[in-house]
């Protein structure tokens, strides 16, 4: 073989390895743009969940491929005022070295959304359920997500929790009951049982307000409003104990600052002759009583407060909310 | 005899190096030629992610003309009839903090009273409500802006009290990714 025949076929080969490389390289860089770019969808999608009139609103959300989407949350104000939501996603592509569960996306953050899910939740599709919080003034609007990979059997559910789920029409949830969950909810299912027994993936204690689930009790409180006082409830039952306890710091959070506007906004009312300092006075104890919650197990002290606020509110001529 | 081999070996050898000459020019300019395909390509390629983030804001800011009267911080009444009015109080309050620039990636956010109309002017708290506009976010340069007419609440101290409901505008434009 000729020199200038074997220097061309070494360097055809060098170029063609460099070619096939940046391929590579630059597949695994759109694979990272694509699952940003469903992320961000996701993190957008969440708005139209907002409620303004509604008790709830519940919808589905689907994805082409199967998808993981990650739901962190921080409490830190470097996110923002009340933290945030951070949300990443991934889709499932069969190319490349990395298993598709790990080739994740860029994190997007959103500072005035509250998602209760698991960590982790996969599937093509989603359940989105939403329900506004009262306590007593609208805090915000908790969204539960779950997908078509997580089916949930309710035993033994109270009347008014069974039938609000079924005027909402959510959906891959079964509403089973009996002396015992073992033999009527499926082993592929999440028990949810609101009287104590075993068997029973998570634990509901309604009069305690607790949750048990994965080894951990977590606490919630009845919210205000005569349609909406299970938002809590809901948020720990469809969420891991992590996640809950992180969002409902940032609820607590934004709880604080909402009393705080109120509190200024009954002064700018005071010489209209709107505004009392009972109420103010009620305010700023709830907003000495936010700060100083750390966990959910601070939220039965808040819930007196916000009982306090609430009652004089109802009898003010000019109500602040 | 051995003069003209020299000579050969010598013309070949110069022929060779020739040879191996023109094929790094040929690698060079090669080179060069991918790098400068792959240099448009990258351009073009970011201009198209500035395109699709400035699309997605634009959506979420579209998205929130419509949300935002319900959001926490603006709504009147949480309960009951009147669920997505903006609380005009709530925002005179709110206009003297920068809650609303941290709270959301928002370039420029003002509500307009539309109808009953009211003497022009930015409202502050000595003016209102003899005033139209409560800017919330203010800048120099923004984007195009998305509207959307909400319910706005105001309370009037006359005939010993009464909450009066008015017509109003509300303007927002999505901050561009790349500030």
């Amino acid at each position: 073989m000729s020199f200038s025949w074997l220097f061309a076929t070494i360097v055809g080969a060098v170029v063609i390895f460099l070619a096939i490389f940046a391929a590579a390289r630059f597949s695994e860089t759109l694979i990272f743009q694509q699952n940003t770019f469903t992320a961000k969808k996701i993190v957008n999608s969440l708005s139209s969940f907002e409620t303004t009139f509604e008790t709830g609103r519940f919808g589905i959300m689907e994805t082409r491929v199967e998808t993981i989407i990650i739901n962190n949350c921080t409490t830190s104000k470097e996110y923002g005022p009340f933290g945030a939501l951070q949300i990443k996603s991934s889709q499932k592509i069969k190319f490349g070295s990395k298993n598709w569960s790990e080739r994740d996306s860029a994190m997007i953050s959103s500072k005035d959304k509250f998602l209760f899910s698991t960590g982790e939740v996969w599937g093509k599709k989603f359940y989105v359920f939403s329900k506004p919080l009262f306590f007593p003034f609208k805090i915000a609007d908790l969204v539960y997500l779950w997908s078509d990979q997580q089916q949930f059997c309710f035993f033994n559910t109270p009347a008014d929790i069974e039938r609000e789920l079924k005027n909402q029409k959510v959906e891959n949830i079964n509403f089973k009951r009996g002396p015992s969950p073992s033999g009527v909810c499926l082993p592929q299912e999440t028990t949810v049982c609101f009287s104590s027994g075993q068997n029973c993936n998570i634990t509901v204690d309604l009069s305690a307000k607790k949750v048990l689930k994965n080894g951990r009790t977590i606490h919630f409180e009845y919210a205000f409003g005569d349609y909406d006082q299970k938002a809590l409830l809901y948020a720990a039952i469809f969420s891991d104990p992590e996640v809950y306890e992180c969002q409902i710091k940032r609820l607590i959070l934004r709880a604080s600052y909402l009393s705080e506007v109120y509190y200024l906004k009954s002064e700018f009312l005071s010489p209209r002759g709107c505004g009392s300092d009972i109420v103010r006075n009620d305010l700023r104890e709830y907003n000495a009583t936010a700060s100083s919650l750390t966990s959910s197990a601070g939220l039965h002290s808040l819930f007196s407060k916000a009982e306090s606020i609430d009652d004089k509110n109802e009898r003010l001529a000019c109500k602040l909310y | 005899m051995i003069k003209m081999k020299d000579s050969r070996v010598n013309f070949i050898e110069k022929k060779a190096q020739m040879r191996i000459q023109q094929m790094a020019f040929i690698l060079v300019l090669l080179i060069l030629f991918f790098a400068i395909v792959a240099t448009v390509f990258g351009i073009i390629w970011i201009n198209y992610l500035r395109d699709q983030a400035r699309l997605a804001a634009e959506e979420n800011a579209w998205k929130m003309t419509r949300t935002i009267s319900g959001t926490p911080e603006l709504v009147f009444t949480s309960r009951g009839l009147c669920s997505s009015c903006v609380d005009m109080e709530k925002v005179i309050v709110l206009k003297e903090t920068d809650f609303f620039k941290k709270m959301h990636n928002l370039d420029y956010m003002r509500i307009e009273r539309v109808y009953p109309r009211a003497p022009p002017g930015e409202c502050r708290r000595a003016n209102f409500p003899d005033c139209t506009n409560i800017t919330l976010i203010d800048s120099q340069n923004y984007g195009a802006t998305s509207t959307a007419f909400v319910t706005l609440v105001r309370f009037v101290p006359d005939k010993g009290g009464y909450f009066k409901y008015e017509l109003g505008k509300i303007y927002i434009s999505a901050k561009e990714p790349t500030k």
